[in-house]
């Protein structure tokens, strides 16, 4: 399987769940690679046996990835699933630091280049430190 | 072969799909050559407001550019036999720089149910952004440039038809308009809204206030057309839906990263055009159209769907023998507003996957906050009405009773039905000695005769727990019972195909109906279909092969399409 670049995380803080009178949280919104939308089934694997929480009882919504109880957690989740993906880098961006992007871009090009380059940006040094003959041994 | 990057074709920027014209693209000196060149007979052109008024205060229609100048548009393109329609974007549209706000007004960021900023990409790779509608501002504008345009054709007596047009795109398999926002922008417009149907210090629960949204978000778009349809005058034809391929905020992230494919786009249409909704591709790439997805667009849409949505009388002129109009056989009625997404769903029935695995997409589906009623009905065309109890009121029960009584065919699923209904049902049922017949399938399901009619009332809330294949085998026992005249179509994964349908001609009197079966494999693997013939179906033409091999054998076809490959297939239908 060929290695993934980077994972662009956009998340948000929201009560997914008014109606119910749930609590807010955070959510990832959409997850993204050099390929496209990410396949979601690792994500969700990774949410369901490392970071449900109580939180989670009644909260989880089937077109997002959470709920998270603060950034950390969600830094957390994102870093581990860029381990996981064995990805160089992952990026995480709030829906306020996506529309800023989005408003001061004028090509597309830049906007997709700004996604990796002026989130939260995580690296995964394991990957670095592994180097190119470690796909190999 | 050349390494340099492709440059588009002057006319493919002009001409960006299913004969729109974008007419602010070029020099008003080329007109003349361009719309000769171009093959169609009708063109769309869409009406840029930024390009007539950067401030929103000052118009130009000739004035000072001549780009700007429709009548004299209108009159090369008649000069050069083209039929001319106008599409006036009553909403932001994704195809124009701030979504064709004048600069001056484009302040406030338009943001989706995700709150995130629309973000599309138009077929020139740029980026346009969408800016809100509810600011008091650019209505006001707006209500001055449609009052200016009204003068303009009146004064030049341009006769074209004006219709104007909802922009939007598929989320989830829902259209949602351009126009949706949860902007502060917004915020601010609807707080005021509340504030009038508030009775002083009532508090909202948030279903009411989700209610009062999706409320407000009508009524905001109702004042855009009514504004419209009552400047424009008799040019006005009325508003139509388009749904952009490709500008979802997911296809979006997927068109940035490149991966977009084929099949992204060709899903789309289909669910447009199960919707009666246009689909338009204005947006995509102009490489990104060659091959099938270029021949799906021109087959289904460009000749065939949007001129019969665009005629003067009605969507599908059943009267018009030469014209083919998409085959259904179920009408699928699903109420959406502010509260339907906490009631059951066909999505949580498993409905939508059933009938587009035996039916492709031969059925219509009906799902606005008022449900529009279809009683027309062609002798070839009888059609399942499929409704759900909570989206019952006075109009659909009449209608459910007077189809049934009228011989036709209905599907009620009681889960959210009021007492109310279901007494009078009862009570209907007692008054005219019917016979209830009850069977416990997956669920309780009574059946009722009357002739021909036939209703059919599930319980969608006693399922058990079940997976989709026990749903599956659920609608397949049900929808058998209606003895419909369909071949389903074998190994179809992954190939695109639609049915159409035209009632026979005086030369084809043996059949009662012609069908026509579209296939397109927009894979990368060679597809071969099979296709059992029953007594009902002859194959009668085969058209437009393009890398395919059809072979019939008794009561038998197989079609074997190569990457990109399509063809054509009529068949007669008789009983």
């Amino acid at each position: 399987m060929k290695d993934i670049e980077y994972i662009v995380g956009v998340y948000n803080y929201i009560n997914a769940f008014p109606e119910l009178h749930s609590d807010s949280a955070y959510y990832l919104l959409y997850l993204l690679d050099e390929k496209g939308i990410l396949d979601r089934s690792i994500a969700d694997q990774l949410y369901e046996e490392r970071f449900k929480t109580d939180l989670s009882a009644g909260n989880i919504h089937a077109k997002m990835i959470g709920p998270f109880e603060s950034t950390d957690r969600l830094n957390q989740f994102a870093f581990q699933l860029c381990e996981e993906m064995n990805a160089a880098k992952v990026s995480l961006l709030s829906v306020q630091e996506y529309n800023a992007l989005l408003e001061s871009s004028q090509m597309a090009a830049d906007f997709h280049r700004d996604l990796l380059l002026k989130g939260n940006v995580m690296e995964n040094i394991e990957r670095k430190k592994k180097g190119f003959l470690s796909r190999f041994f | 072969m050349t390494l340099t990057t492709p440059v588009p074709r002057d006319l493919d920027t002009v001409f960006p799909g299913e004969n729109w014209f974008f007419y602010w693209k070029t020099s008003a000196s080329l007109w003349r050559m361009k719309l000769q060149e171009f093959p169609g007979t009708r063109i769309i052109i869409p009406i840029n407001w930024s390009f007539h008024s950067e401030t929103g205060d000052q118009f130009d229609f000739e004035e000072h550019r001549p780009e700007t100048n429709l009548k004299k548009l209108h009159e090369i393109a008649t000069e050069v036999g083209k039929q001319v329609i106008f599409f006036l974007p009553l909403t932001p549209a994704p195809f124009l720089p701030n979504g064709g706000l004048p600069h001056l007004l484009a302040r406030g960021l338009s943001l989706n149910n995700e709150q995130m900023a629309y973000g599309i990409i138009d077929a020139d790779d740029n980026l346009i952004k969408i800016y809100s509608f509810f600011d008091p501002r650019v209505f006001e504008a707006f209500d001055r440039f449609v009052k200016k345009l009204g003068q303009y054709f009146v004064a030049n007596n341009i006769p074209s038809d004006v219709w104007g047009i909802r922009c939007g795109y598929f989320k989830d398999g829902l259209f949602r308009s351009f126009l949706e926002d949860t902007s502060k922008t917004f915020e601010q417009a609807f707080s005021r809204f509340l504030q009038s149907k508030k009775a002083g210090d009532q508090t909202l629960s948030p279903l009411e206030e989700r209610q009062f949204a999706f409320e407000f978000n009508k009524t905001v778009q109702d004042l855009y057309a009514t504004n419209a349809r009552e400047n424009i005058g008799s040019n006005f034809e009325g508003t139509l839906d388009v749904a952009f391929l490709g500008a979802s905020t997911s296809k979006f992230l997927k068109r940035l990263s490149g991966t977009i494919s084929t099949v992204d786009y060709t899903s789309e249409i289909y669910e447009a055009l199960a919707k009666d909704i246009i689909p338009s591709s204005v947006l995509i790439f102009h490489r990104s159209k060659k091959g099938v997805l270029s021949r799906e667009l021109n087959d289904l849409v460009a000749n065939s769907y949007l001129p019969s949505r665009l005629s003067l009388n009605a969507a599908y002129e059943y009267e018009d023998i030469a014209v083919f109009s998409p085959l259904s056989f179920f009408k699928v009625y699903e109420k959406i507003d502010g509260v339907s997404s906490m009631f059951q769903s066909w999505d949580q029935l498993h409905l939508w996957e059933y009938l587009q695995k035996n039916f492709g997409w031969s059925y219509k589906i009906f799902s606005s906050d008022t449900l529009k009623l279809h009683e027309n009905k062609s002798p070839y065309q009888e059609h399942i009405h499929l409704f759900h109890g909570h989206d019952v009121d006075r109009t659909i029960f009449n209608f459910i009773l007077k189809t049934f009584m009228n011989g036709g065919r209905v599907i009620l699923n009681r889960s959210g039905l009021s007492d109310e209904y279901a007494k009078r049902l009862e009570t209907f049922f007692l008054e005219n000695s019917l016979n209830v017949e009850k069977v416990s399938f997956k669920t309780q399901i009574q059946n009722v005769s009357l002739g021909e009619g036939r209703l059919l009332l599930i319980d969608g809330d006693q399922f058990g727990e079940m997976i989709t294949a026990d749903y599956e085998e659920f609608w397949k026992n049900i929808v058998e019972t209606f003895s419909l005249v369909h071949i389903p179509i074998q190994n179809v994964e992954g190939i695109d195909y639609y049915w159409r349908t035209r009632p026979s001609s005086m030369n084809e009197l043996k059949f009662e109906e012609i069908r026509r079966l579209s296939v397109y494999n927009p894979t990368s693997y060679r597809k071969k279909i099979r296709m059992n013939l029953n007594k009902n179906f002859v194959v009668y033409k085969v058209l437009d092969e393009i890398n395919v091999i059809v072979q019939t054998y008794p009561n038998e076809l197989e079609v074997e399409l190569a990457p990109e490959g399509s063809v054509i297939i009529d068949f007669g239908v008789f009983s």
